[in-house]
């Protein structure tokens, strides 16, 4: 039928709330994501651990029960040593955390790369921009959708950890009890997740390349190390170099100081957490300048 | 009634002039941002749509500011220049995408959706990923996620370009159905007889000034000065021309290919129009046709931006 020979019909059907427009961005990205299956493998690589703790959770729920088995001194001995070894506290927590950290990073990379470097590329920005929403909902979108998948290595496991706990026990009064470690428990994910994804989109925004984009990831991820393992071993001999200094260049130990001083209100280094927090604050200060300058309809070509 | 009104809009990016100083007023009805490349015209678009803010001035769309105004963009349809367009998704999957960012429920948003794509002859390829679409289609789906949501303001930057003559025309029909609504619809080209096609009203931008506005005829008169070219097919050619080379308007007069053609060049319209009235009336000398050949856009923006 020529297009021509239609007219317009006006939409009679109710408009949503702006304030939901991000989370349509958030959706469509986590759909996308979650649509690759090289993105699967990498997701159940990164949740081995969480599995693993699954199964020692069911040990120490069970060692009674293992040690009632009857099963020789060797094996109560062993039953024994085993529930000194599998204590659920605090700590256990914070291992499984700080464990997962190490995959953040690959988490991120995967699910960020992309994410604003797309829409350059596609010239999609204008698209945004034009449409009722801020330039704040766009990347509230966007960053959800990392936040979402870091979630989903570091915050949703660790609760459910607890879950399986209460339930392996039978204790769902120790949800209750454990109010304070959720706390921590959730101030140390967004410690750790909310500066990553302000860095990955602000890295993500500055090419229209999704392996320039990833390539710059990598580099934020591995040089600082490597950077300060070498000004560690030639500033060895100097007070004012110390490690405590040296481990404000690096995510890693950024976040070793505040999950110390989070889950055990002491210090890894001995440099004053806040410095810490400072540097991971001005870290998402300097990732929102660079969205505030790239996060716009025009380039201007000089 | 609906307005636009651009009070001494200036954009700058650093030291590089976006546009400088532009003052006018849009009404109701299809309107033409004519310019060559470079002229301003996407970046006065982008103004208009709240996408950049001015550096100087302000834009108003019915007597609010367009800067940082939802209650404004929701009213607003942009077809940009570029793509734009994800590859990824279907037509479909991209106009429900785009409407939902519109603010419209997910069962709306399909049917506004599917509208939306046969209002643009898309439906047969709905299914079909944009990056398997033709230039014109993805020109089609692009025009399409402008108007899902039946934006009061309407703003088109370079719409046709990679059509094909059929799409062209159609979509041609659409722009100029829209502006019949009283809605306000802009659009840019640096084709002139493509503006022409959708409207007689246009602004002319150059190196990011406005040159000229109104309707072509406005601004042809705007431009009288610039002598203007008639092609005249007479029989009498020979008494004909003997006669015009006596009028002070005429500035130079020469025989076309054709033997009974004739090609003057003309300042003061309006004076030679009516000697010749009274040359074809009083001398009874016939003429076959009368054709101003320089009166379309193409000339006029060529006189402007000498």
């Amino acid at each position: 039928m020529p297009v021509y020979e239609q007219s317009y019909r006006h939409y009679s059907g109710t408009y949503l709330p702006r304030s939901i427009v991000w989370s349509l961005i958030a959706r469509r990205g986590i759909h996308r994501i979650w649509q690759g299956r090289i993105f699967w493998i990498i997701l159940i690589f990164c949740l081995t651990p969480f599995l693993y703790n699954i199964c020692v959770i069911y040990l120490e729920a069970n060692l009674e029960f293992l040690e009632n088995l009857g099963g020789g001194r060797d094996f109560n001995e062993f039953a024994r040593w085993l529930k000194n070894y599998l204590t659920i506290d605090a700590e256990f927590y914070y291992n499984f955390l700080y464990i997962q950290l190490s995959f953040c990073y690959l988490i991120a990379l995967v699910t960020g790369a992309d994410i604003i470097s797309s829409d350059k590329r596609c010239k999609a920005l204008t698209l945004y921009l034009a449409k009722p929403m801020s330039k704040v909902d766009y990347l509230f979108g966007k960053g959800s959708v990392i936040l979402f998948y870091l979630y989903s290595i570091t915050l949703f496991p660790t609760l459910l950890l607890m879950f399986f706990y209460a339930f392996f026990n039978d204790q769902w009064n120790y949800l209750f009890t454990s109010l304070s470690l959720i706390l921590k428990i959730f101030l140390y994910c967004n410690v750790v997740t909310i500066p990553l994804v302000m860095l990955v989109l602000a890295i993500s925004s500055l090419t229209k390349s999704r392996v320039g984009s990833a390539t710059m990831i990598c580099v934020a991820y591995l040089i600082p190390p490597a950077m300060v393992g070498i000004l560690q071993e030639m500033t060895r001999q100097q007070p004012f170099m110390n490690e405590g200094l040296l481990s404000l260049f690096t995510f890693q130990h950024l976040w070793t100081q505040m999950g110390s001083v989070i889950f055990y209100s002491e210090m890894t280094y001995d440099l004053h957490w806040s410095w810490h927090l400072g540097m991971l604050i001005l870290i998402c200060a300097v990732s929102a300048f660079i969205l505030h300058r790239q996060i716009r309809a025009v380039e201007v070509v000089k | 009634m609906a307005v636009i009104e651009i009070d001494n809009v200036s954009k700058w990016y650093d030291e590089v002039l976006g546009v400088s100083e532009i003052h006018t007023r849009i009404e109701p009805g299809v309107t033409g941002l004519l310019g060559a490349n470079g002229a301003g015209k996407s970046t006065l678009l982008k103004l208009l749509t709240g996408q950049i803010k001015p550096s100087a001035g302000t834009i108003r769309i019915s007597g609010e500011p367009v800067w940082n105004n939802n209650s404004i963009y929701a009213k607003i349809g942009f077809c940009p220049d570029t793509e734009s367009l994800y590859d990824y998704m279907t037509g479909f999957q991209f106009l429900c995408y785009i409407a939902r960012l519109n603010g419209q429920s997910k069962q709306n948003a399909q049917k506004t959706a599917e509208r939306g794509l046969e209002r643009v002859g898309l439906t047969e390829a709905a299914n079909k990923r944009i990056g398997a679409y033709s230039k014109g289609m993805r020109q089609r789906v692009k025009y399409a996620q402008s108007i899902l949501h039946d934006p009061e303001y309407l703003f088109l930057d370079e719409p046709l370009s990679g059509m094909d003559p059929i799409g062209r025309n159609a979509l041609v029909e659409l722009i100029r159905e829209f502006g019949r609504q009283e809605k306000i619809v802009l659009v840019s080209s640096h084709i002139l007889h493509e503006v022409q096609e959708m409207t007689n009203r246009v602004l002319v931008l150059n190196n990011g000034m406005l040159l000229a506005e109104g309707t072509v005829q406005e601004i042809r008169e705007l431009i009288d000065e610039q002598p203007r070219h008639i092609q005249i097919l007479t029989p009498d050619r020979q008494t004909l021309s003997n006669r015009l080379v006596t009028y002070p308007e005429v500035q130079t007069l020469s025989f076309g290919e054709e033997e009974n053609e004739l090609i003057v060049q003309i300042t003061s319209p309006d004076d030679f129009y009516n000697r010749l009235d009274s040359l074809v009336l009083d001398e009874g000398i016939k003429i076959q046709q009368l054709v101003a050949t320089d009166d379309n856009l193409e000339s006029i923006f060529e006189y402007l931006v000498k």
